[in-house]
């Protein structure tokens, strides 16, 4: 039976031979066959794909516009009250881990208040009000950390350029702070932020993997903890690439 | 021993810009073009120039912290240039070196007397007496107290932490200490100072100096011989009098009359010199200097001109110049003579 | 500062646990999902387990786990660093790596990491160590690169000095600040990347009470003992922001002018 199954699978060829077979299949589109599922890996992605796009583009939606707002703010009136706050939320939100936010969420707003549902997804096709309903806990939960995050970066990289020679001369020709902010210092910043926030987009795949298993979510990450769990080397493969 | 104490060949230096595995020909900065000199013991030979003429290449190519492109450099007679490490490490004691920044050439974890005995323990082991000893005795050779010795350098003023890199330049007894703008940083009561303490230590212990400098008024107080450089070339080696006297490069003449003179009735020379230094990535074509040169002819902009030897025993690299005052210049313009000390 | 005293109070209390924590793994099927009292502090979990006792032996493998990690990474990254920053060669091939490793989510590398063995401590240490041992090497890397080409290394070479001893006097102690700032921001991660991997199933043994773990075993009682789930989770919290803000502080102490941005 273990002869017939590597036989099947071409375990017995030398490795180069099974590598360049690997190589040659995935030139052709054909990315492997779950050795668990026993259906092909790129079905069973598809299928998944849909609940972790969802859920991570909303995060990076709201913790871009939350995080450089805060950001922004923080820097606007260094070490004042706000900024102070702000700090202070930045150095929570970075150690409180995205699983203990979200069964908080999940204990408050959906057992105790009943405002959301517990867990569970609800593809788009089923109606916008559903699928916004089972992505607001998880989207927040795992956005505390993220907008932290960018939070802590686009402060550092405002007070940077708001220190250079040019604001100097911007706010001598007299530019309102709103213009500073705006107009000058953010577009300069927003270079350097984006770059920060690209580069942390492996970060966010961590979380997403955590808080899928949190709010019971079909998306890749569980996908790919279940790969692993079982050894599945097809699924786990194609999904780290 | 016979010959000179150094003796430089040909060095030259070029840093590549960017790497380049696709291009057939990448951009190189010129910093040092075929420098030739020698240096007699017990001598000081001061190199002057302009920012970025490679004066300061030429000392770091000397003490080998970068590897030159071509050329040797040759104490008494070793090419020090094609050593391998453990020779090389044993030919550092000949030749030492005092910084420019009294401030980032001392490590500032490290007590003075730390920082000065460490040389002489790269070689042998020290007990605690000697060390104690030997950072004594080189704190008062250069004039500062031994309780100094347990003093960070934060604790010392700029005058005192440069005397602490001349101790450490004299902890291995070298015969050639080469000084890149040792006092340049300093204020100008403690450059002389600093100066004066050099030029004892020459007269006690006979050592050699390469000491460089873009201030003609340090240089004047201490040189025997001056070699000039432009955009990584020698083009005037002189003795310091001759020099100061009477400059034949149109450089040299520029670089004289711009300095100031503290003596009011020395007749000074109206050279002008206009325009920038041109880039050492792509110099001008012939002789370096002919874009900003009054005298240059057709000649400079073709040929680079060689060091010609002159009646008084100094080399000129001049096609207007040399060839009128000193003998004619030789056919082969590319071949450069080592210049007679 | 507060994060210095803090972690060494959790540090204590940790070590502490077994004089006055009470027995972990003990199970009492009579009292199960017991709310919080005066015998059980913090209630019981769904074996009739006393969580408050849990929670602390769990500070043990949290600490233990992180500290260990951070100190590998440190170590790692610090020799991987120094070597990147002179010689160009070993520079290129493994700071490629490094920036590869870098991409990969710490989690996900984490556990193909596990996977490769199977459970156990000792192999959760390195598996969280190798995924942060790139930032650090990064950091080390760049340290280095600006002080060899100060002019204090420069003059230890020409004074005769070898590159080992050049390293070691003249270049190591310039990494130190860096590298324990850095230490506590991988310790932190660290932390968090257990607890995450216990969670998950695929840190600590489940048979050992660690934070990752009780939330995991727990998650199906949310609405019945929610302190099961908060008290590990409020602790994980605590202990990752006294070691965040420990390395607020020091960065603080060592380079006061970054005190302002960041």
């Amino acid at each position: 039976m273990i002869v017939g199954i590597r036989e099947k699978l071409g375990l017995n060829d030398p490795m180069p031979v099974q590598f360049i077979r690997w190589v040659r299949d995935m030139l052709r589109g054909d990315f492997g066959t779950s050795i668990f599922a026993g259906r092909p890996v790129l079905e069973l992605i598809a299928q998944r794909l849909e609940p972790t796009v969802s859920l991570s583009s909303l995060t990076m939606l709201v913790s871009v516009m939350i995080g450089v707002s805060f950001g922004t703010l923080a820097a606007w009136r260094a070490s004042g009250p706000i900024d102070r706050v702000l700090t202070a939320f930045s150095a929570l939100g970075f150690s409180v881990p995205v699983f203990v936010v979200g069964y908080f969420l999940v204990y408050f707003f959906a057992m105790q208040a009943h405002w959301v549902p517990v867990q569970g997804y609800k593809p788009i096709g089923q109606g916008l009000g559903a699928w916004i309903e089972h992505l607001i806990l998880p989207t927040v939960a795992l956005s505390v950390a993220y907008i932290a995050f960018i939070a802590r970066i686009t402060r550092a990289s405002m007070l940077e350029v708001l220190s250079e020679d040019y604001m100097r001369t911007a706010a001598a020709k007299g530019a309102s702070s709103y213009a500073m902010l705006f107009h000058h210092a953010l577009k300069n910043a927003g270079v350097q932020i984006l770059t920060v926030i690209g580069i942390s987009f492996a970060y966010l795949i961590g979380g997403v993997v955590l808080t899928e298993t949190v709010f019971n979510i079909p998306g890749i990450g569980r996908l790919v903890v279940d790969a692993i769990n079982n050894r599945d080397y097809p699924v786990f493969r194609v999904c780290s690439s | 021993m016979n010959g000179p104490l150094l003796k430089v060949e040909n060095l030259t230096k070029h840093y590549p810009l960017g790497s380049g595995i696709f291009k057939k020909s990448i951009p190189v900065i010129r910093a040092v073009e075929d420098v030739s000199f020698c240096v007699e013991a017990g001598e000081t030979l001061c190199i002057v120039g302009e920012s970025g003429c490679g004066k300061s290449t030429v000392a770091r190519l000397l003490m080998r912290l970068v590897e030159p492109t071509g050329g040797r450099v040759l104490i008494d007679g070793t090419d020090i240039a094609s050593l391998k490490k453990d020779a090389l490490h044993a030919w550092r004691r000949r030749m030492q070196m005092v910084f420019q920044d009294p401030y980032s050439s001392l490590n500032r974890r490290l007590t003075a007397g730390q920082i000065i005995t460490e040389p002489v323990e790269n070689f042998e082991r020290l007990s605690r007496k000697q060390r104690q000893a030997l950072a004594a005795d080189l704190l008062r050779k250069v004039g500062m107290s031994p309780e100094m010795m347990h003093r960070l350098p934060s604790e010392l003023s700029g005058g005192q932490r440069q005397r602490l890199g001349i101790a450490r330049a004299l902890a291995l007894n070298p015969s050639l200490i080469i000084a890149d703008e040792a006092v340049s940083a300093l204020d100008v009561s403690v450059q002389a100072q600093i100066l004066n303490l050099l030029l004892e230590l020459q007269q006690q212990m006979g050592i050699a100096f390469v000491f460089i400098s873009h201030d003609l008024g340090v240089v004047e107080h201490i040189a025997h011989r001056v070699a000039v450089m432009y955009l990584g070339r020698i083009v005037e080696l002189a003795p310091s009098e001759a020099l100061f006297a009477k400059p034949v490069h149109p450089y040299t003449e520029a670089l004289v009359a711009a300095a100031p003179v503290p003596d009011p009735t020395r007749a000074r020379l109206e050279v002008p010199v206009e325009g920038e230094v041109p880039s050492p990535i792509n110099p001008p074509s012939g002789c370096a200097f002919h874009p900003r040169c009054p005298l240059a002819i057709e000649r400079c902009h073709i040929e680079v001109p060689p060091l010609v030897p002159m009646a008084d025993g100094r080399v000129v690299a001049c096609h207007v110049r040399a060839p009128a005052m000193g003998m004619p210049a030789p056919a082969v313009a590319n071949s450069s003579l080592t210049p007679v000390a | 500062m507060i994060g210095g005293g803090l972690l060494m109070l959790l540090i204590v209390l940790a070590l502490a646990a077994p004089i006055y924590a009470g027995d972990p793994v003990n199970m009492d099927p009579f009292k199960r999902l017991q709310p919080p009292s005066a015998e059980m502090w913090f209630g019981s979990d769904n074996l009739g387990r006393d969580v408050f006792a849990r929670t602390i032996f769990g500070a043990r493998i949290s600490l233990m786990v992180g500290l260990l990690s951070a100190a590998c990474a440190a170590l790692v990254g610090l020799l991987i660093g120094v070597v990147a920053g002179y010689s160009r060669s070993f520079d290129n091939v493994v700071m490629r790596i490094m920036d590869g490793l870098m991409s990969i989510p710490t989690i996900l590398l984490a556990i193909a990491l596990i996977s490769l063995t199977g459970p156990g401590i000792g192999i959760l240490i390195v598996a969280i160590a190798i995924p942060e041992t790139p930032a650090v090497a990064r950091l080390v890397r760049s340290v280095v690169l600006g002080v060899r080409e100060r002019p204090y290394v420069e003059a230890a070479l020409c004074g005769g000095a070898r590159l080992p001893k050049v390293l070691w006097r003249h270049i190591l102690p310039s990494t130190v600040p860096a590298l324990m700032v850095q230490g506590a921001t991988v310790c932190a991660s660290a932390i968090l990347t257990e607890a995450g991997l216990s969670f998950l199933g695929v840190g600590v043994p489940p048979e050992i009470p660690s934070w990752g773990n009780m939330i995991a075993s727990s998650r199906l009682y949310l609405a019945i003992a929610p302190m099961t789930i908060f008290a590990p989770g409020i602790c994980l919290a605590v202990t990752v922001l006294a070691v965040n803000l420990l390395g607020d502080g020091l960065r603080d102490l060592f380079d006061p002018r970054a005190k302002r941005r960041r």
